[in-house]
Formats: C-alpha cells, structure tokens, sequence
C-alpha cells in the first residue's frame, strides 16, 4: 500500500486543496466584506478582493457614534442605523461568559470528582446531564421566560450566567470525569496514609494534576457561551446584550444590512473563539463527545 | 474497585453530617440544573393546558385552561408537523453528507504529507467560527447578488441571479450547506481519531491476502470504525436537531414556514405570535419524544462507553 | 531444475543512518522448515517484512522459484505470513477469516467452501467456525491466523514469532502440530524466532543473525557441534557453552592450547596465533569423576541446578565456575571432584575475529 501510482495522489492533492478552499470560502468572503466599502457591499458582479479597502466599517462597529459621519462620507443619502454599542456586547459577553464558565467548571469538578471517586447517584446518575443536553433549547426557554419574570431575572447578568451554566453543566461534569479517571485513585490514598483528608487530597494532589485537562474544559465552556445566541436572544431586552445579538442590529431602514458593518463585528467576535479553540485543538473532540473519543 | 470502596470507607468514618460529604459535592451541580431546568420543563405541564398569550397580560399562571385542545390542534397543525419532518430529514441528510465527507476527507489526512498538521488546522477553521457568523457569511454568500451565484454565472456563461434564500425549495439548501460546513470538521477530527487508531497489522494481513484497498476499507476498516463513527452521528444529530440559528439568520424560517425546523417554529410560535401555551405544548411533545429516543438508545450508548 | 523455493540475494535496509539488515544472502528449499534466528534488533522480522512485502528493500534481489518479486506489490506476492500477535480480523467471524483470502483472489464459492471446511477441520477450528474472531482466546487465535492464510496455498509461509504469546505447555502442542501440518502439506516455512529450542527442534536448517547479518545457516545439529563462530556457540545451547580463558604457545614445530588448570591440549598443524584465546566446552562434554583422570583438573561442587530431566552441577575452576550437565542425584554441593573434558568435543575461538578455527584437538600433548 506504500506505493501509490502518482495520478492517485495527484488526485488526492487536488482533492485536499479543494477542501481547503472549500474551508476558507466563507471565512474568506466575511473577512474580505469587512474592508469594502459600501458601494461594494452588493455589487454585481461582486468584488472577491475589494481595490479599496477601508477600515470604516470597524470604525462604526467601535465608534458608532462616527456612523453618520460615515454615512455622510459615503454618497448617497444612507441612513446608517447602529442600535446598541459593540463595546458593550463585548463586555457583556465578556462578563457573563467568564463568570458562567467559572460556575459551570468549579460546580462541575465538584460533581465529577464525586462521581469518579465515589460513584454518588450509581450508575445512571451522570447520564441526566446529558438529557439536559438533548433537549431542544427552545422548548426550556418558553417556561424559563416565565420562571425569570417572577424571579425578577430576565434580562440581567443573572439570569444569563444560571442559564448558561446549567446548560453548560453537561459538558463540564463529563469532560472533566474523563480527565480525573486519568488520574489514578492510589495517589489520594497516598495522601491519605500522611494523615490529609480525602478532599484535601484531592486540591493538593489530583486536581494539580488534572488542571490541563481542567483548563481545556473551561477555555471550552467558554467558547460554548461566547458563542451562544438563542438564550440571548430570548433572555435579554436590551439592558444585557451579547456579541452575538450585536451583529444583528447593523441594519438600516433604506439599505437593508449593513453587511460591511455586520462582516466587521462578525470577524471581530469570532477572534476569541478561533484563538482559545487552537489552543485547546487537542481536546476539541473530547470535548464535543463528552468525553467519549480520546486521542 | 477496592480504591474506591477504601475512600468511601474513609468517607463515612468522617464526621457526622447532615448531608454526606459525596452528595454535598454535587449539590451545586444538581441545584443548578433542578433550577434552570427541571422547574421550568414542570411549567411546560401547566402551561401547555392553557391558552397562555402574554400580549393579553395575564399572568402565566393565571391564564385560561384549554385542557387538551392545544394538543388537538396540534395534531392537525400542517405547520408543527412539517417543521417535525422537516427537521428530521435535515437532519437526516446532514448526517449523511457529514459522515460521508469526514470519512473522505479522514483518508486523505491518514497519511503523512508536507503541510499536512497546517492542513488539518485549516481545515477545522469551520468549527470555529460562531455560528451566527458562519451563518451570516453564507447569508452573504447566497445572495442574489453573492458569489455563489456569480461562481455558477461563469460556469454556466450568463448572469444568474436565482434569490435561493426566497425560494420556498430552495431556501433549505445554503441552510443545510452551513449546518454541514460549520460540523463536518469535527465529524473528520473524530473520525481520524478513529482511523489512526485501528489495528494497523489487521489492514497489513489483509493486504497479503490480497485485498484490494476497497476491500480493505469496506471489509475490515469500516467495522473497526462502527464505534467511533456512531458516537459521532448520535452526538450531531443531536445537535443538529436542535438546529437554530442559520435558520434564524438566514431566513427566520421564511417564505411562509418553508424552513421551519422545530426550534424555529417553536420561536416564532412563541415570540413573534406570543402563543405560549400552545407553544409549551408542542414543546411537551418535543421533548417527550426526544426523551422516549434516548431512553431507548440508553443501552446500546452505555454498551458503548 | 532448483529446488530453490526463497533465494535472497545480498539483501540490504537501511533505516535513515541505521543500517538493519546488512546484505543477507540465502536459499530456502522447497518444503524446508527453516528457522531465522537472532537475538532481538538483528534484522529477522526486518528481512521477514522485506520478504513478505511490506517493507522495501534499500537493494538486492528477492526471489521465489526463481522470478525476483522486488517490484511486485504486498498482494500479489502470494506469500503467507502470520503475525505475531495474530492480527485475526476481529470484526469478522471464524469463517469469514478464512474465507477472506480467498475471496480476494476471486475464488467461486463452491470452493471456497470446501477449502475452508478442510483447513478448518484440519486444524479443529470447525467447532468455532461462526463464532467473532474477536472473541477468541490465543490459541485459537492462533490456528485462525494460520488456517486463514494456508486456505490460500501460498508459495511461501513466513511465521513471526507465532509462539511468544503462549505459554510453555500450548508452545508445545503447537510446535509439534506446527510440523505435522507443514509436513503433510509439503509447504515451505520461515519461521522467526529467539528461541533457540523452538528453532533446533522444529527446523530443517537455522539461519542465525546477529545485527543485521547472517551468521551461519545449517541444520540444527551442525549449528550445534561446529558453530562458526563465538556469538554462534554462545547462542545456541542450553545451558550455554562454557568460554574459558586459553592460551596458545608455539614450541617450534608444536602448538598447544592450555587453560588454567587442565594439561595442554596438542593444537596439530592449526594455524593460529600465539596468544591468549578462548576455549569452548560444551556442558554436556564435560564429566566429574571421583579420581583424577589423564588431563582432568581438581575442582568443587558450588551449586547444584535441579532442571527435572538433568541436573546443572556449577564447579569451580580458577576464579570462576564452570556448567557440567550430570544425570539427577550424582553429585551433592560441596563435594570435591575431578573435571575432565574430551578434546574431539573443544571448540577454539580465535580471540579479535571471533571465529571458531577448530571442533575438536587430537589429545593431550606429551
């Protein structure tokens, strides 16, 4: 099998750049809308690689106040509509990811290491996390608008981290089981046998060495909550918003989507989840199974 | 086994407490999720008896019991049903398309080749990418006036300028085309996982006894690949059932309920007809069925691992 | 016409810098059993893998009855070989396993049945036929991955230490099994190993290897009695060949070799240098007696190695000890005794190459 007949892999090579192409088209295409300007947002032909690349659409996404300046700049009368501020969507979901992903990990290593060493709740008790998982999130989201206006926690920070962290709970308990069963039993009882207690063992032995894994889950849970949409979209009226809401509100009245705007905010947003997601590269796919592919 | 028993062992010869320490533990965990949903899923009984539109500003649990009439009206809502089917097939066809790709795509990345590590990095990109701006890179992309349309302009010699997101056919295409460009890359990590790990002198005997490379793959690769592979498809299509936001994206669901998946019908049930009792019902619905499934897959899953 | 089933020809692989196999040349025979033998690194599973296809040599020839098969592909080869942890398709029953070959080279049915109940009765496999291959215990396993590949009839069938997963009763059952079926079918084996008994008692002719080069290749009892050289006597035999410090001295037209304690030993017309050598004494050629005999040294019994059949009788000889193999219950620890060796049973090695120069002395110089 070691020698292949080179049309094969001439084929092979092309089938490869092929994907790749096929990979970065979209990409490609957001990042490239992100510099027209805007008489190229919907031209016909369209242009692939703008011949003029602007930074205004990123000036309107971080200074909106500029926008009819810049719509003024522009010829023609266009009517440049920016609700909400991308400064605040980004400390918003700032905030609220890093503080979901904190509960959900540190509430989520706490059951996991109950389960993995004292198997509480038997067998089937970590699979109800998963049920939680494979329920369409719509289907909550109805009662949880009503649960939230008696608690007073629509649209607050709050209210978006529980929900966040309770829907995030399932992969925090599961990946993070598969990274403490790596960690043998024996060490804590070491521990043990020089009079620490089992939890203390636990802090001082195990989850020191369980903390890469530990930190992947978290850098995951918070790509998970960064990029969320439907419970944002939902929960929230406008004194909280998300990255993920922002990018729908660049829309004029008389020009439709702002696409170049929205391109910008679209690319900008994404950084985060494309930077954490490399480095956590290796257990993406343990992540996204539950645990259940290792490398 | 007897490490675990010994710390229970050590466990219990704690001190006395109310709560034992092992339960105390996942207490947050549980309370959390009891919360947030549990309670809410008990609502969905009460609220999918009612007629409960909170544009007539009762209090949802104030509003008027229609018994089972939602579910009634359910059954013969063309519209739940073919967001129901609708979904299904699309999922259906995602998976399909995925699982095909990811195997193709596994065997080109099996080897080693120059470039390859910088390959596979392109190659998940997709993944991550947020989904509502995958989801609008291809609102873009299929455009009247977008690429895509431009592309099969040169290819086919004349201007084309079809609306793919208006047409009530067509509009599922570049919805579907997302779903599987945004996933596929995880279905290859998975699957390469697999396949850099099967049994390498299995393929080698199979290759003395003269198999030919489809053989090999069909015969013997293939089998070896059934676990990883269907942890794979049941995790997606799992995910892929819930599908929401390129649909919201790209089309809200238009024209006229063509691309409804249930999550987007539930939505616009919900949110833009404010009908939430009967919305709480077809979730009832959803979620019984949803359940009933893996309830039914729950052992063949826990055979797996 | 040639009976030669294998020929290698200066066959030669070279990892990057590393060079494995170092220009192996040999011929198998038709219907020979032999065993290439090594200590593990020199080159036989390397050669092995050559041989069957998966590897590429870096240069030199292969060939079966004669046509070079260098350039033809694994699959085509039609040569067996069973791994040596089986590699039985774990996803496919019993059946299908064996079938497998044969249905990749496009047998039709009917026969393909008919050799895989044969094979499968042959080497009792017929009672588990629809059972997963998966689910089988070793040596089942085993005989799966061999009936699997003899249901082909292959030209050649290569083994790589098929027998190292097993325990010492199933090894052998299985050896003699082993044979039985190679015999009966007339097929021609390379079968790999370091396992020095395994080799002696199943092969027609060894093929020993010492990294990346063949050492000496001839039936089991020459190997034994006239080895070639010191890696070749230190190898084989059980227990090993005892090497004492000798040394030669010229007195004119004489020659004799002398070790410590024993008279010299007339070397004859040898050609050989003056200087010190070593001697090799088999432990089966030496015996222990009650008085001194010509020529024997005064020694004693430190340790006494019960091996069932045999005892081990461990005696001093200067500052070090040497093995004598006696009946069991001869000697007791301790006991003084007389050592002799038989001069038509010594085997000098030349110290720097390394090479035996002579299987036996004439006696005992005047």
């Amino acid at each position: 099998m070691r020698k292949r007949n080179p049309w094969l892999t001439a084929l092979m090579r092309l089938a490869v750049i092929f994907s790749l192409l096929i990979s970065l088209l979209p990409i490609f295409w957001l990042f490239s809308t992100s510099l027209k300007p805007h008489d190229q947002w919907a031209e016909w032909p369209p242009v692939w690689i703008t011949d003029s690349p602007t930074l205004q659409n990123y000036r309107i996404v971080f200074f909106p106040e500029d926008a009819r300046e810049v719509a003024a700049e522009q010829q023609g009368s266009l009517d440049y509509k920016v609700s909400g501020s991308a400064w605040k969507a980004f400390q918003d979901s700032a905030i609220i990811s890093t503080l979901a992903t904190l509960f959900s990990v540190t509430f989520g290593t706490l059951a996991a290491y109950s389960i993995v060493r004292f198997r509480t709740g038997g067998e089937n008790f970590p699979f109800q996390f998963l049920t939680v998982r494979m329920m369409p999130p719509i289907a909550v989201v109805v009662p949880m608008v009503a649960l939230f206006s008696i608690l007073k926690l629509t649209d607050t920070y709050m209210g978006m981290i529980l929900a966040y962290t309770a829907f995030t709970l399932p992969f925090s308990i599961w990946m993070i089981r598969s990274y403490l069963e790596e960690v043998p039993a024996e060490l804590e009882g070491a521990a043990m046998i020089h009079g620490y207690s089992q939890f203390r063992a636990f802090l001082t032995v195990t989850l020191p060495l369980a903390k890469g894994g530990i930190l992947a889950t978290a850098l995951f849970i918070f790509i998970l909550n960064w990029s969320e949409f439907l419970f944002a979209l939902v929960l929230t009226s406008g004194d909280v918003t998300t990255v993920t809401l922002q990018v729908a509100n660049y829309v004029s009245a008389s020009s439709g989507k702002l696409y170049g705007v929205q391109a910008a905010m679209g690319t900008i947003s994404t950084l985060p989840v494309i930077f954490f997601g490399y480095i956590i590269q290796k257990h993406l796919v343990r992540g996204l199974t539950f645990g259940a592919v290792k490398r | 086994m007897s490490e675990g028993s010994q710390v229970r062992e050590e466990a219990k010869t704690g001190s006395r407490r109310l709560i034992p320490f092992n339960v105390a533990l996942v207490l947050p965990a549980q309370l959390t999720v009891l919360s947030i949903v549990l309670v809410p899923t008990l609502m969905i009984i009460w609220l999918s008896i009612t007629d409960w539109q909170p544009t007539q500003n009762v209090p949802w649990w104030d509003a008027e019991p229609v018994w089972y009439w939602n579910f009634y009206d359910l059954w013969y809502d063309e519209r739940f049903t073919n967001a129901v089917l609708r979904t299904l097939l699309l999922v259906g066809i995602c998976m399909v398309v995925e699982l095909t790709l990811a195997l193709a795509l596994a065997l080109l990345f099996l080897d080693e080749w120059p470039w390859r590590k910088l390959a596979v990095s392109a190659i998940i990109l997709p993944m991550m990418i947020i989904p509502v701006d995958s989801a609008n890179a291809f609102f873009m992309l299929f455009n009247d006036r977008g690429p895509i349309n431009h592309l099969i302009s040169i290819v086919i010699g004349e201007p084309y300028t079809f609306s793919w997101l208006s047409h009530p056919t067509w509009a599922m295409l570049p919805i579907m085309l997302c779903e599987i460009w945004q996933w596929t890359p995880l279905m290859f990590l998975m699957v390469l996982t697999g396949l850099m790990s099967l049994p390498q002198n299995q393929i080698r005997a199979a290759v003395l006894l003269g198999a030919s490379p489809t053989r090999i793959f069909f015969r013997i690769m293939l089998p070896l690949l059934l676990p990883v592979m269907s942890v794979a498809v049941l995790i997606r299509s799992i995910e892929t059932f819930k599908i929401f936001d390129p649909i919201y994206i790209m089309t809200r669901g238009q024209p006229g309920g063509a691309t409804e998946s249930i999550s987007m019908y539930m939505y616009n049930g919900a949110f833009v007809y404010f009908r939430m009792g009967y919305i709480a019902a077809a979730a009832l619905v959803v979620l019984v069925l949803v359940i009933s499934i893996c309830l039914a897959l729950s052992r063949p899953l826990k055979r797996h691992g | 016409m040639s009976d030669a089933k294998l020929e290698l020809l200066d066959l030669k692989k070279s990892f990057d810098a590393v060079e494995a196999v170092k220009g192996v040349s040999m011929t198998v025979h038709k219907g020979e059993f032999l065993s290439l033998l090594g200590p593990s690194g020199c080159g036989k599973s390397t050669t092995l893998s050559m041989i069957a296809g998966l590897e590429e040599a870096t240069s030199g020839d292969i060939r079966v009855d004669g046509q070079s098969v260098v350039k033809v592909p694994a699959q085509r080869r039609r040569i067996g070989l069973v791994f040596q942890d089986y590699a039985v398709f774990s996803k496919l029953s019993v059946r299908s396993n064996l079938a497998f070959g044969l249905e990749a080279q496009g047998f039709p049915r009917t026969e393909r049945r008919q050799r895989v109940a044969e094979m499968a009765e042959r080497l009792q496999l017929d009672r588990i036929l629809d059972q997963s291959a998966g689910r089988l215990n070793m040596s089942e396993m085993q005989r799966v991955a061999l009936a699997r590949v003899l249901v082909t009839e292959p030209q050649l069938l290569l083994l790589d230490e098929p027998m190292s997963n097993l325990d010492a009763a199933l090894r052998f059952a299985l050896r003699t099994e082993l044979k039985r079926i190679q015999r009966s079918l007339g097929q021609t084996v390379l079968y790999v190993t370091h396992d020095q008994l395994e080799a002696i008692s199943m092969s027609d002719r060894i093929a020993v290897m010492r990294l990346g080069e063949l050492q000496q290749i001839a039936s089991p009892e020459e190997i034994f009695t006239r080895p070639v050289n010191r890696f070749v006597a230190e190898f084989i035999g059980d227990p090993p060949i005892n090497l004492l410090d000798c040394e030669v001295r010229r007195d004119g037209a004489r020659a004799a070799v002398q070790t410590a304690l024993h008279g010299p030993l007339d070397l004859g017309p040898l050609e050989i240098a003056e200087g010190r050598h070593l001697l090799g004494l088999r432990p089966h050629t030496l015996s222990l007696t009650r008085e001194p005999g010509p020529g024997s040294a005064a020694t004693e019994v430190a340790v006494v190695e019960n091996l069932g059949a045999e005892h081990v009788a461990h005696v001093t000889y200067g500052d070090r000890l040497v093995a004598v193999t006696l009946p069991p219950g001869s000697v007791a620890e301790g006991e003084r005794l007389h050592l002799s060796l038989d001069p038509a049973q010594v085997h000098l090695i030349e110290s720097g190459s390394e090479r035996v120069v002579a299987h036996s002395l004439s006696g005992v110089a005047a």
